[in-house]
């Protein structure tokens, strides 16, 4: 399959007064996968839309392999698009909206068959070619719209929320399936999600939104551990947030969090004042006695849920600031609900946010 | 489950208040239907004696069978220009926004509340000031008039139904928008089209108020019949009315097989 990036350049949507994107900027390469991560409200879905056609860009450029598209009418740019609640044709068979793409392109009839029958196969839905989409398990709709998108051999493929509507498990394996799929065919692909979870597991890279921008677009990993602000660090993954106060002597930085007897020394300089200080809730261990180089706070514990893969914990500090505590099932030390105890973490762990962005 | 919800007074007065409704609204058309088969040129009840005659007496009556014929290709030539209307507004009104479309939608569903006696009397004004004296083209117009709104509430009901997603995914494969509209809109409004020729036909073959004002010669059938019972009443008018009855049930009934009346509605 051909390989087509997208360059969005500096892209406004206008509705009326609302302004859902804001002179946002994104490139996505050929054959990567990148997620449209944010809140409901934050632009994503326009965005999304903005690429297909369907959402008039005020100003700036949208271009499809080198192509500015601005203005080419959403059916003659070649994209496929899956929607949240599938839109398949509900007065069509699978196999007529499979093929439905190939019909409005002129295919002959021969090829219609064959390639739709070859795109079912490819997403195993040889068996329901006959049957009408709401004879169809949600999973089954999902793979027919996926199979309607690709079957024209798109520039690249629009996700709006594709998995919304499954239950967990399933979620859980069309993420799999969805993922090899994108793969092995190599298409580019931009991905709407509210799912931190799911952009986690599926993207090559995460834009992160907000309010019409992109607060910061990186690979997953980049993005969970080095949150460029303090709302991505909030949105993707969980964040423990102290209120902290920095000063500094001989080149060096000591930071104290405020009303906890907890100083810090740092081995860099950065500017005195208040500063917030995030940690995630995995990166706290419990213990009796601190390891060389990490930081100790005692608290009580509040409650601990277990939940399979790990036992989560909400402990109280003398100051009375709550934390969320994960401790993953092969860790021995795992203290009971109303216990006096001591947490440590890693000076290296630990990311600090001035005026909501992250200090280097 | 059963007992205990049949047993609930409530639900016995409503099972009760619909059964005397049903009856109250149905007795009168029974008693119509059973006097067509009088022996005797009597229209009594109950009948004084059996007989089919005043069936095939209606075919005696050459101006009750031009009457219905007229009134057939009345109501279907306002029958098929209002459904036609219909389609093009109800797209309209649902899936383009421009200004003062509420108003608009709110006054083309208006000659529903404007009584007939006016809606006749207000285009026979009409007719006769701009000098139109067509018996067929007096009565079409009014019965376009009559007949639009149920077309339009119809249509425009399942075009709010059906997901405007399905068109834009059409679009997004590569359908102009003629063709989103002829290959996904419009299949998905078919059952309610035959919904909407139903009401229309209904509408306009029954209309008699507004219909009295604008015969000026060859009568529609309600209008004939009128004319009829006023000279004689024999039970040839009540032949006629149980066959309209009967044939009117055989349509709703067929109606509610092939789509549920009571999805569209």
């Amino acid at each position: 399959m051909k390989q087509a990036g997208i360059e969005i350049e500096k892209i406004t949507v206008r509705y009326g007064n609302s302004v859902p994107v804001r002179a946002l900027s994104l490139d996505v390469k050929p054959g990567e996968f990148v997620s449209l991560l944010g809140p409901s409200g934050c632009g994503k879905t326009t965005t999304l839309r903005s690429i297909a056609g369907f959402s008039d860009i005020a100003e700036g450029d949208i271009r499809i392999g080198g192509v500015s598209v601005r203005d080419v009418p959403a059916n003659k740019r070649n994209i496929g698009m899956v929607y949240q609640d599938y839109a398949l044709f509900p007065h069509m068979s699978v196999e007529k909206n499979i093929g439905f793409g190939l019909r409005m392109r002129n295919v002959s009839a021969e090829e219609i068959r064959q390639r739709a029958r070859a795109a079912a196969e490819q997403l195993r839905l040889s068996g329901f070619l006959d049957r009408y989409p709401q004879q169809l398990s949600g999973g089954q709709q999902q793979r027919v719209a996926l199979a309607r998108a690709l079957v024209v051999r798109p520039d690249v493929l629009l996700l709006d929320e594709p998995m919304a509507a499954l239950d967990k498990q399933l979620r859980s394996d069309m993420q799999f399936e969805l993922k090899d799929l994108q793969k092995s065919v190599g298409i580019t692909t931009v991905f709407v999600t509210h799912d931190q979870e799911e952009a986690l597991s599926l993207s090559d890279r995460i834009a992160v939104m907000h309010d019409g921008k992109i607060l910061q677009i990186d690979k997953p990993d980049t993005l969970y551990h080095f949150p460029a602000t303090r709302f991505v660090a909030e949105f993707v993954g969980t964040a423990n947030l102290f209120k902290a106060k920095v000063s500094n002597a001989g080149g060096r930085s000591r930071v104290e969090l405020d009303g906890q007897n907890v100083s810090m020394q740092l081995d860099r300089e950065l500017k005195a004042g208040d500063v917030e200080v995030m940690l995630r809730p995995e990166q706290i261990e419990f213990g009796n006695e601190a390891p060389a180089g990490s930081v100790p706070l005692p608290v009580r514990v509040q409650s601990a849920v277990f939940v399979g893969v790990a036992t989560r914990y909400l402990v109280k500090t003398s100051s009375g600031q709550v934390l969320r505590v994960d401790v993953s099932g092969v860790q021995s030390v795992r203290p009971a609900a109303g216990e006096q105890t001591t947490i440590f973490w890693r000076l290296d762990d630990m990311r600090i946010y001035r005026d909501g962005m992250l200090e280097p | 489950m059963k007992t205990g919800a049949t047993r609930d007074p409530l639900t016995i007065a409503a099972t009760a208040i619909a059964f005397v409704t049903l009856f109250a609204a149905t007795f009168p058309l029974f008693v119509t239907t059973i006097t067509a088969f009088n022996a005797t040129n009597e229209t009594v009840f109950p009948p004084n004696g059996w007989s089919l005659r005043w069936f095939w007496n209606i075919a005696a009556q050459p101006e009750l069978v031009e009457a219905a014929a007229f009134s057939l290709v009345l109501a279907v030539i306002s029958s098929a220009i209002s459904i036609s209307l219909g389609v093009v507004s109800a797209v309209a009104l649902t899936r383009k926004k421009f200004p003062g479309r509420d108003l608009i939608d709110a006054f083309l569903m208006s000659p529903l509340l404007v009584p007939q006696v006016i809606l006749g009397l207000s285009f026979l004004v009409f007719f006769v000031r701009i000098g139109l004296k067509q018996p067929f083209l007096n009565l079409l117009l009014p019965h376009v008039v009559l007949t639009f709104p149920y077309a339009l509430r119809v249509i425009r009901s399942s075009l709010i139904r059906m997901n405007p997603k399905l068109e834009e995914a059409a679009v997004g494969l590569g359908a102009s928008s003629v063709k989103s509209f002829f290959l996904v809109t419009f299949p998905q409004m078919r059952p309610s089209l035959f919904v909407a020729i139903f009401f229309c036909f209904v509408v306009s073959f029954d209309n008699f108020t507004a219909s009295a004002f604008l015969t000026v010669s060859g009568a529609t059938l309600p209008v004939q019949i009128y004319f009829n019972i006023e000279s004689s009443l024999d039970p040839t008018i009540s032949a006629i009315s149980a066959l309209l009855i009967v044939s009117s049930a055989f349509f709703v009934i067929v109606a509610d097989r092939v789509v549920g009346v009571e999805k569209i509605v």
